[in-house]
């Protein structure tokens, strides 16, 4: 593979359509950041893109839509995703003091921060293994490659007992991770002919799990209202009334502390790139925090740090997991980067074996897409967040966003396997969905997906 | 008397049921008109039999932005947006 000039113009080309489609969705309120990126990525997949155009478009949108899900919760305190769901409180603080365009510029600060922060320290990471790798001849990718169900289902495991739903999500692992590999392949375990009829000899890859995993709350939450109880308490009248700040107040407060607790929340948080953003976020969050008397210091605190910790998670996480491991090993890569980290797919070799793509390669496209979608959402977000959002929220319906999203499962769903694809999407969906409600979140879930076909061998060696 | 349409809390937002399932209908009724469109043409012209795949992906992925289009016309949010400044400007002169 070589670099043409070509090559970085679709790169370019896409970062930049990522970021402005990114820009929209994230405004849009309550959109959950898996949900959103796993559908598109894998359409970009699915046109067969090459790999580094598919990485920039990735790495663009992971960063534009954390910082664009910040700006309506500072405008209108509703929370654009849920890594925004911590600024809520100090934004409406904020608010309160009429700081609400100072606070929007905190946060795109503390995004460019937690980025710049992030950026070196997984290339340190990249370093110090490529190091120890080359000093003991020990192959990371090689080890996992050979023991990658196994370290799955030791993830899930220690993923179950660091979240709040320890019991439910210890276990959901076993009958979850046996459901999905059966799915995937169900002769494996039983030959029936009106199953062989539906199914017609197909095996399934992982796409229509990833699916089902990522749409599985929404999914969820739609069926929910089938029942009675459910829907009346959901029920409304009138629309939705949202009140924009318009203000442009500023405070002299102590700028300096900000930036270095930021700073030091984003490297914190990097180093933790194996545990849950939104967990990292909170906890770190808080952490910045603590220690401020001061109500509007402590929220402008809040807001850059939460910022900062949630690109700096997102992109330690998929960056360490993609050069030291060529494995996704952190919750962002399994989640919003599970199209990515899939084997056999454009950029990891098969069973794990490494990465298909030279990494000097991909670092360019990295950086390729972190400087289009970081510079692009930041000038926008600094000069134009109100009315950026005003337009969002009188002209995009929360309606067209999910109808969006439905059409492009159903067509990858059908595509990959006909009507079992989508009645497997669906009912899947239903089940992760009861489970990520229960407790047991997308990182348990797609750790037990990967694990499944131990599962299997077990089943079968016992009977 | 115009009937009241039925809303919901859904993501944070409200969202009009009716609208989302005719919505999803027309996105979809798109679907298959490529997917139906795309299996004639390729019983018929061997570069789309030979590509039947990408042809689906790449032309149902169009066929979805061109109803993402057609449903924001007609589906309009539910949010009443009030800025601010108007508000207090109102709460001075009140």
């Amino acid at each position: 593979m070589v670099i043409t000039f070509s090559l970085i113009l679709q790169m370019v080309g896409i970062a930049l359509l990522m970021t402005a489609l990114y820009l929209i969705i994230g405004i849009i309120p309550g959109t959950d950041e898996t949900s959103v990126l796993v559908p598109m990525t894998l359409i970009l997949v699915t046109l067969k893109l090459n790999p580094l155009v598919i990485m920039a478009g990735f790495i663009a949108a992971v960063v534009t839509l954390n910082i664009a899900d910040s700006i309506p919760t500072a405008i209108t305190s509703i929370p654009g995703g849920v890594m925004s769901t911590p600024l809520v409180g100090h934004s409406q603080t904020l608010k309160k003091h009429g700081l609400t365009s100072y606070s929007v510029q905190w946060m795109m600060l503390g995004s460019l921060i937690g980025v710049l922060v992030s950026f070196p320290i997984a290339l340190a990471f990249w370093g110090i293994f490529e190091f120890i790798s080359v000093q003991t001849g020990l192959e990371i990718s090689n080890f996992i490659k050979r023991y990658n169900e196994y370290i799955f289902l030791g993830g899930a495991i220690l993923m179950s007992l660091t979240s709040k739903e320890k019991v439910v999500s210890l276990l959901s692992i076993v009958p979850f991770g046996f459901a999905t590999a059966f799915l995937r392949n169900p002769g494996l375990i039983i030959n029936n002919t009106l199953l062989n009829t539906l199914i017609g000899g197909r095996t399934l890859s992982m796409t229509p799990f990833f699916l089902s995993i990522t749409t599985g709350p929404l999914v969820f939450a739609l069926f929910e209202l089938f029942f009675p109880s459910v829907f009346k308490n959901q029920k409304v009248e009138g629309k939705m009334t949202v009140i924009l700040d318009d203000d442009v107040k500023k405070t002299k407060h102590g700028h300096k502390k900000i930036i270095a607790k930021t700073g030091i929340a984003s490297a914190l948080g990097s180093l933790l790139f194996f545990m849950s953003p939104v967990g990292v976020t909170m906890m770190l969050g808080e952490f910045a925090t603590k220690d401020e008397k001061d109500e509007v210091q402590q929220a402008l605190q809040g807001v850059s740090a939460v910022n900062g910790l949630s690109s700096a998670t997102y992109l330690a996480g998929i960056m360490i997991s993609l050069f030291v491991f060529a494995f996704p090993i952190s919750p962002a890569a399994l989640g919003p980067g599970s199209v990515i980290f899939s084997p056999g797919g454009p950029i990891i070799l098969e069973g794990n074996a490494g990465l298909a793509v030279p990494k000097g390669y991909l670092l360019i496209a990295i950086v390729i897409g972190l400087v289009i979608g970081l510079s692009l959402t930041v000038w926008l977000g600094m000069k134009y967040s109100h009315k950026m959002t005003e337009l969002v929220f009188k002209y995009i319906s929360q309606e067209t966003v999910l109808i969006f999203l439905f059409s492009i499962i159903a067509l990858l769903s059908f595509a990959e396997a006909g009507l079992y694809g989508l009645i497997i999407v669906v009912s899947v969906g239903l089940l992760s969905g009861w489970l990520n409600k229960k407790g047991a979140g997308y990182g348990v879930q797609f750790m037990a997906l990967y694990a499944g076909g131990l599962f299997i061998t077990i089943l079968k060696a016992l009977f | 008397m115009k009937k009241k349409k039925t809303m919901v809390r859904l993501w944070g937002d409200h969202i009009v049921i009716s609208s989302l399932f005719i919505g999803l209908a027309i996105s979809l009724a798109f679907v298959a008109l490529t997917f139906v469109t795309i299996e004639v043409l390729a019983k018929h012209v061997a570069i789309i039999a030979e590509k039947k795949k990408d042809f689906i992906y790449g032309f149902g992925t169009l066929a979805i932005l061109v109803a993402f289009v057609i449903n924001n016309f007609w589906i309009k949010p539910q949010r009443n947006i009030v800025k601010s400044s108007d508000l207090n400007k109102k709460e001075r002169e009140g």
